[in-house]
């Protein structure tokens, strides 16, 4: 298709033709042939500046609601030539404000990171990318829609309110854990092989009662169920908003919690993996579909 | 405003390389100032590249463009016509370089840019200005593409050469446009070329003119005979004829003067009286000419021309030379069949005529009137007079291109006096010597000779061919060519000035001044006859020249033929460029062991295991196998394979893959039906 650049070459085309049969000069006819042939041919080379281009999305990262959801995507011109097939400035955007150009012309393989504004929570689908080039001239526009079969996965927005939604539990409060780091000296115990020279009671060992050790222990922080329940009163995306800011609050201490929805409940553990996995639950809370692979998708 | 586009840099090194190579050609004929111009655009730019000087405001915008436009209107006094427009599109497009602030600025000096090599073609259409005009639009290419390449200042040679790839893609389809598309013709009047410095034998011969002529170098013209080509002392190439003289210039009659119908016959018009006065004999010449543009209205022609080109432009003077309605602004191509032995107007003149071709101006020249009456008086009849008079020059005179300066009575100095003179000098001494005698006789201006270029079989004619001789009217054998020049100096009717006077004539600085040199020489002709060859198959590709073509090729023009030459041609063509692309650009053969892992896949995509993006079929292999331990085995097996041919290269027989892929097979299915384990046997026994 013509860019709107083409269409003042079009008409320089044409300033030329009748400049030429005016004067009848064969020279600037012939200029305006050109060009126009220019043209045609630009059609060729544009749309090859993109056939046989392979884009493929290679992961997402997930994001919160709101913020832009990261896609980090692979182009790549396979050639059966020793050198790269040189493929320049083609342009991929979701929205027309925000386009990334992406240049290959001596390596075949090239990843981006394109963002995307993501709205709502679970599994976010992408729009159509436009792959676009105007190269070589920018006389002529080639461009290709591209479904990416990539959802990225969008937390709920994390709202700050509200008290630790928790319910209080039935059993003890906390569970006393031997932890030979610890600091509070708990009791003693007979000497074992391999015990450390400096846990050793010497003075029990000077008295003649034999070799033992000296245990330490910690107490532990209660295990931390955040509830759905104990949000009473709220909407379901609120409920889930306020657990996911105390998730990520709590993660950031090395507190162990886990979380209870209805019909789903991920046990108290702690670590990047863990608040994951409660993130995405929360994520997914209420809407049933499954993660699709990442798919090829050529143009 | 939108934020300042910022042309890559490498963008603007190729734009304004390409603006100046298209500038430079038309500076010749535009005012000195334009130069003045360019330089302090062409140094705000650097400056301002350079982060010293900010873009010009707008006042100081306004100021230049007004300067521009007076400078304009100093120089011109006028701006419509061909020069003022020209000079105003080079200004526009110099001023627009300061003031390039969005991409679509950018683009519109780089279309002007194109445009502006085709206005290049209107004052040069030669060969070298093609060549010329093809490294312009490299360039101009070059300047559109590197707009597209955000990184091409990485790669400084890649924008040439993939412009130089468009072009060489582009040519063959503008050639098949070029041949087919319709000629129209011109739709509408068009300012032409007025300001360029008119060339050639002009209309007035004062002395001295033909020796600056003959020195201010260049070609005349060019022309192809039919048959064989005359010998030397036939080739009088008669242009114009000069009636009028007054003491010191000659001129041509004056239109008004002529009684006996309309002073020109065009192509299409009635045939007048006069027409009749004019007989060719014995054999024709027909022979077709390409002249240089000399921004006259007159051509030239061998005595006796008969016919000649049919176009309603051209016509036939009164006094026999052909004319053009319109000054010939660019290369034009004629032809013309003359008859070399001619008897023109040798019926006894009106009192009219008589007085037009005896006419001498009062109180000039008084003493070679006298000395022609005494010679005329000795002498029985007009030849021997004439011989009379040739013998004089021949006696005593020398044949120069560096005469003395001649005073008033510029006739009696020379015959005299001075006694050493070119061409100009003994024609128009010896006319005034005939005039006073009494017998009717007229200056000829035009060419003579001409050089022989065996390369492409045509004639080459110089300015410094250029040419005075006389006709004497003599009862009843009418008007008769006498060269006194010849009778002065006989080689140079043998031989042209530039062989015989070779520095005088020609620049220090060109091929003909070195052409005793073998090598210059077979160079100079060769130039030449590819100039030659580029004007005959291109410059003058005219609406006939399309129409043959098209018949020779088609075997007759019909719309269908045409479109189906065009369709088939450009898919010829554009096929070809595609093929080229396609190759450059081809993808990876399928390998065998791609082709069967890529049908492995397809069947572990219906268990619902998809490889994903990057993932060798290795740790796609593993990944499956630590679910399904099932399937470890065969796709262990298989993985094998494929890595031998695929990375190691050697070769897998095909009985191995259909092993492998059987086996890959028979895991799935008991996958699928585990209840079944006997299944594969039954079916081998059927």
């Amino acid at each position: 298709m013509p860019s709107k650049a083409g269409a003042g070459f079009l008409s320089v085309v044409v300033l030329l033709w009748l400049t030429g049969t005016n004067y009848e000069n064969n020279l600037i006819l012939g200029l305006a042939f050109f060009l126009t042939a220019l043209f045609v041919v630009c059609i060729y080379h544009t749309f090859f500046n993109m056939s046989g281009l392979l884009i493929e999305a290679i992961k997402s990262s997930p994001c919160f609601v709101g913020d832009d959801g990261e896609l980090e995507m692979q182009l790549s011109s396979p050639s059966a030539l020793k050198r790269p097939v040189a493929r320049e400035n083609i342009q991929l955007s979701f929205a027309a404000d925000q386009a990334i150009t992406v240049d290959l012309i001596e390596h075949s393989t090239v990843t981006v990171k394109l963002f995307v504004k993501t709205l709502e929570r679970g599994w976010y689908q992408p729009p159509r990318l436009k792959v676009e080039s105007h190269f070589p001239l920018g006389i002529v526009r080639c461009w290709s829609w591209l479904v990416i079969d990539q959802p990225i996965l969008v937390y709920p927005k994390p709202i700050a309110g509200g008290e630790l939604p928790v319910v209080p539990a039935a059993g003890q409060d906390g569970e006393r854990l031997a932890d030979p780091g610890a600091e509070d000296f708990d009791g003693f115990k007979r000497y074992q092989l391999g015990a450390s020279p400096r846990h050793i009671a010497w003075k029990h060992y000077a008295r003649g009662q034999g070799l033992f050790t000296k245990e330490y222990s910690s107490y532990r922080e209660p295990r931390v169920w955040l509830d759905w329940d104990a949000l009473e009163g709220l909407g379901q995306e609120s409920r889930l908003s306020r657990l996911c800011y105390w998730a990520l609050k709590l993660s950031a201490t090395q507190q162990p919690y886990g979380l209870r929805l209805p019909g789903v409940s991920v046990a108290p553990s702690t670590g990047l993996e863990h608040k994951q996995r409660v993130l995405k639950a929360l994520a997914l809370f209420g809407r049933g579909a499954g993660r699709g692979a990442g798919k090829d998708t050529g143009v | 405003m939108s934020e300042r586009y910022l042309l890559p840099r490498n963008s603007l090194l190729w734009m304004v390389t390409a603006q100046g190579l298209a500038i430079v050609p038309l500076l010749w004929q535009l005012p000195l100032w334009l130069t003045g111009v360019w330089g302090l655009v062409l140094f705000w730019r650097l400056q301002e590249f350079r982060g010293h000087w900010p873009m010009p405001g707008r006042w100081i915008k306004a100021l230049l463009v007004a300067v521009s436009v007076a400078g304009l209107f100093a120089s011109f006094g006028r701006f419509l016509g061909l020069e003022p427009m020209v000079a105003m599109l080079i200004c526009a497009l110099l001023l627009k370089q300061l003031e390039m602030q969005r991409r679509k600025d950018a683009l519109l000096l780089s279309y002007l840019t194109f445009f502006l090599i085709g206005v290049q073609f209107l004052f040069s259409q030669t060969l070298l200005a093609s060549v010329y005009g093809v490294v312009c639009l490299w360039c101009a290419l070059c300047s559109l593409l590197s707009m597209n390449q955000p990184v091409g200042h990485l790669y400084p040679g890649r924008s040439l050469k993939l412009a130089g790839r468009l072009l060489l893609h582009t040519i063959p389809l503008m050639i098949l446009l070029f041949l087919v598309m319709p000629r129209i013709g011109s739709l509408w009047s068009v300012p032409s070329p007025s300001q360029s410095a008119k060339t050639g034998v002009s209309d007035r011969m004062s002395p001295g003119d033909f020796s600056r002529l003959s020195r201010s170098g260049g070609v005349a013209f060019r022309v192809e005979f039919d048959h064989e080509i005359p010998p030397a002392d036939q080739l009088y190439w008669r242009g114009l004829v000069f009636s009028r003289f007054d003491g010191r210039t000659w001129q041509q009659a004056q239109r008004w003067q002529n009684r006996d119908g309309p002073s020109v016959m065009w192509q299409g018009d009635s045939s007048p009286a006069w027409r009749q006065q004019a007989r060719g004999q014995g054999d024709t010449l027909s022979y077709s000419i390409i002249l240089e543009p000399t921004h006259q209205r007159w051509l030239f022609s061998l005595t006796l021309p008969v016919e000649f080109e049919r176009g309603k432009d051209f016509g036939l003077a009164r006094d026999y030379r052909l004319l053009r309605r319109q000054p010939i602004h660019q290369r034009l191509q004629y032809s013309v069949t003359s008859q070399l032995d001619y008897t023109l107007e040798a019926e006894p003149m009106p009192e009219w005529r008589l007085q037009q071709e005896l006419q001498l101006p009062g109180g000039f020249n008084p003493q070679s009137l006298r000395q022609a009456r005494q010679w005329r008086g000795e002498a029985d009849s007009e030849q021997a007079y004439i011989e009379r008079v040739l013998q004089h020059f021949r006696d005593r005179f020398t044949y120069t291109l560096e005469p003395p300066l001649l005073g008033d009575h510029s006739v009696d100095e020379f015959l005299w006096q001075t006694q050493q003179g070119f061409c100009e000098h003994f024609a128009s001494s010896f006319v005034v010597m005939m005039r006073a005698a009494g017998i009717p006789a007229r200056v000829v201006a035009g060419y003579l000779g001409g050089e022989y270029n065996e390369l492409e079989n045509y004639l080459v004619v110089h300015q410094y061919d250029a040419h005075a001789w006389a006709e004497v009217w003599i009862p009843g054998r009418g008007w008769v060519r006498v060269d006194p020049t010849a009778a002065v100096a006989p080689e140079r009717i043998r031989q042209s000035l530039g062989e015989w006077q070779t520095s005088l004539v020609e620049e220090t600085v060109s091929l003909g001044r070195y052409r005793h040199l073998p090598l210059v020489a077979s160079l100079r002709m060769r130039w030449d006859a590819w100039n030659y060859r580029w004007h005959k198959v291109v410059i003058g590709f005219d609406r006939d020249a399309q129409s043959d073509l098209l018949e020779n090729l088609l075997g007759g023009v019909s719309p269908l033929k045409l479109v189906l030459f065009v369709l088939l041609g450009g898919g010829a063509v554009i096929g070809m460029m595609m093929a080229h692309l396609w190759w450059q650009s081809r993808p990876e053969p399928v390998t065998r062991a791609v082709r069967e892992f890529r049908r492995v896949e397809r069947l572990l995509k219906r268990l619902g295991w998809v490889r994903g993006a990057g993932e060798t079929p290795r740790d796609f292999a593993g990944r499956i196998s630590e679910r399904q331990t099932e399937l470890a085995l065969p796709l262990q097996g298989f993985t094998a394979l494929f890595e031998r041919q695929q990375y190691s290269g050697e070769a897998v027989a095909a009985e191995e893959w259909v092993q492998a892929l059987k086996s890959i097979r028979r895991a799935l299915r008991n996958l699928k039906y585990p209840n079944l384990p006997g299944r594969e046997k039954r079916r081998s026994q059927a």
